[in-house]
């Protein structure tokens, strides 16, 4: 994508968060339930909606596209790692906010839900899944081992939620509140209306986020290359440097072998 | 807490988490970019080759 | 690919054999977690019976991280990995090999856990049916998904921390669900627990088929 479209792209955001904290705070109306708290709810949900099924399945895609011969390009790779990394800092927002908003409506800063469980397991999944990304040195190998940790991620979802489902409702507790009315309030007109502008507000962040964190993994692609290529180089220029001091002395030269014997435990300690 | 405190927390950790992110992105961008010798405004490649 | 298989289960499980890690650290080590529960939880008879299915099978997710860095530990020593690679032997077979191995070393733990179980925790065994494929089923699911993500671990520095962060979460459902059965089975209400071993056993053919398909890729990497 071209600079100035992101620019323009990255306006168009702005302006539009700006219009939905606008909406959300003062034009709309207040629930008839939560009051005041459904305002969380126009951040919550899109935060929640771009994280888990926007980013993450961006992030599965691309990894099956890298992984799949025919496609296969760095390209993909980066957009994965890229995609991830914004759907870690979304997940992250949508459980603190989701968090401060239970806090409100139900008193309480968590609850063992099918969701809120699934979710919170998600977070830790992905944040395995950039761990990978990081440690591994050679990016060709941790491209490939962090793909199939996506594809396996991606497996284990339904996995986890619907176990937990299923153990949630096995053990409904007494509650004083529907639990799940107020997680899907009735919302309409004007609050629709906000939730929807919201929802497009932050679609466009993401993406623009995504073009920005995309070329920021470019440009440390290429930095990874070129510290490669440098230290190969390096390495390359002392090998010819001890072959120079070999021919000129009989003996053994002191520098000169010492570099040459150095070289390859430096390559065994990989 | 009241309501509003409330409030104030989760829009203000949201704007600021955003802002941070957002602000950590680009500007390690650019400080790679100079680093690299690169300009800053390279497009790198907009598909897979 | 069943030959294969055959061969380098018999390879992990003669190396155990003759190091007798497994039977003399990782045993231990989970006995030490149900009787450090007891401390936790304030030896509290009645607490320790009601909860003592989920106790035992956390206790036996952990020792299966033991046991699958283990499993790939001894490939590290005198670059077996290599060899392995090198010797023709099927990706397929690998992987089904090394979680074969890893799964009867489980079940060989189970047994010892079991009767800890009955032993610390004052647990009475009903419904013998219902434990028995649980514990299948569970074992099953924690050694596929567990040697996939070990290969992925497998051979860097940070294995040790960077192992339990990528498996613990898949195997959550494997915890719950395996937890679940056994206190319908304990509980004398077996009807509740089979749903369960259904879902016990989605987990294991969806992970084996992914460990069959993944491994040989993910074994040429390095």
């Amino acid at each position: 994508m071209r600079t100035r479209a992101t620019r323009i792209l990255g306006w168009t955001t702005a302006a539009l968060l700006a219009l939905t904290a606008v909406l959300a705070l003062v034009v709309s109306p207040a629930d008839v339930n939560q009051k005041d708290a459904v305002r969380l709810l126009y951040l919550h949900v899109p935060t929640a909606w771009l994280a888990m099924y926007v980013s993450f399945g961006v992030t599965t895609l691309a990894s099956v596209l890298y992984l799949w011969p025919r496609t296969r390009s760095r390209f993909w790779d980066l957009t994965a790692g890229a995609s991830a990394e914004i759907g870690v800092v979304f997940l992250g927002l949508t459980l603190l906010i989701g968090s401060i908003w239970g806090r409100t409506t139900w008193g309480v800063w968590w609850t063992w839900d099918a969701r809120l469980t699934t979710t919170a397991v998600l977070l830790v999944l992905y944040l395995g899944y950039l761990a990978v990304r990081r440690v591994v040195a050679d990016p060709e190998v941790a491209a490939k081992r962090a793909a199939i940790v996506a594809i396996a991620a991606f497996l284990d979802v339904p996995l986890v939620h619907k176990s937990v489902e299923w153990w949630r409702t096995l053990h409904q507790p007494a509650s004083l509140f529907d639990e799940r009315r107020l997680l899907d309030p009735q919302i309409t007109g004007l609050m629709l209306v906000t939730l929807l502008v919201s929802v497009l507000a932050f679609t466009l962040l993401y993406a623009w986020l995504l073009i920005h964190r995309f070329r920021l993994a470019w440009l440390e692609d290429r930095a990874a290359d070129g510290r490669m290529a440098l230290a190969l180089a390096e390495r390359h220029a002392e090998a010819s440097l001890a072959e120079e001091d070999d021919d000129d002395t009989d003996d053994a030269g002191g520098p000169g072998v010492a570099v040459a014997v150095a070289e390859p435990t430096l390559e065994t300690t990989s | 807490m009241t309501h509003t405190a409330y409030l104030v927390a989760g829009y203000g950790l949201t704007a600021g988490i955003l802002a941070g992110y957002a602000t950590w992105v680009i500007g390690r961008r650019r400080s790679l970019a100079r680093t690299l010798g690169l300009d800053a405004a390279t497009p790198p490649p907009t598909g897979p080759e | 690919m069943w030959r294969d298989a055959a061969l380098v289960a018999g390879k992990d499980l003669r190396v155990e054999a003759r190091s007798r890690v497994g039977v003399n650290q990782v045993v231990p080590f989970a006995l030490l977690i149900l009787i450090l529960f007891a401390f936790a939880l304030d030896s509290d008879r009645e607490v320790l019976t009601k909860v003592a299915p989920g106790l035992f099978w956390v206790a036996v997710m952990f020792a299966a991280l033991l046991g699958i860095q283990r499993s790939f530990v001894i490939e590290a020593d005198d670059d077996a990995r290599d060899a392995l690679r090198l010797s023709g032997l099927d990706g397929a077979g690998i992987f089904l090999g090394k979680a074969g191995a890893v799964a009867v070393q489980l079940v060989a733990l189970e047994v010892v856990l079991a009767v800890g179980v009955i032993v610390l925790y004052d647990v009475h065994l009903r419904s013998p049916v219902l434990l028995l494929l649980t514990c299948l089923a569970a074992t099953i699911g924690l050694a596929a998904a567990g040697t996939v993500y070990g290969i992925i671990a497998a051979g860097l520095r940070v294995r040790d921390t960077l192992l339990p962060l990528l498996v613990l979460p898949v195997l959550a459902p494997v915890l719950l669900a395996a937890a679940r059965a056994c206190d319908a089975a304990l509980a004398g209400t077996p009807s509740e627990g089979w749903p369960w071993v259904r879902l016990l056993a989605v987990f294991a053919t969806i992970y084996v088929t992914f460990g069959v398909v993944a491994f040989g890729a993910l074994l040429e990497e390095v």
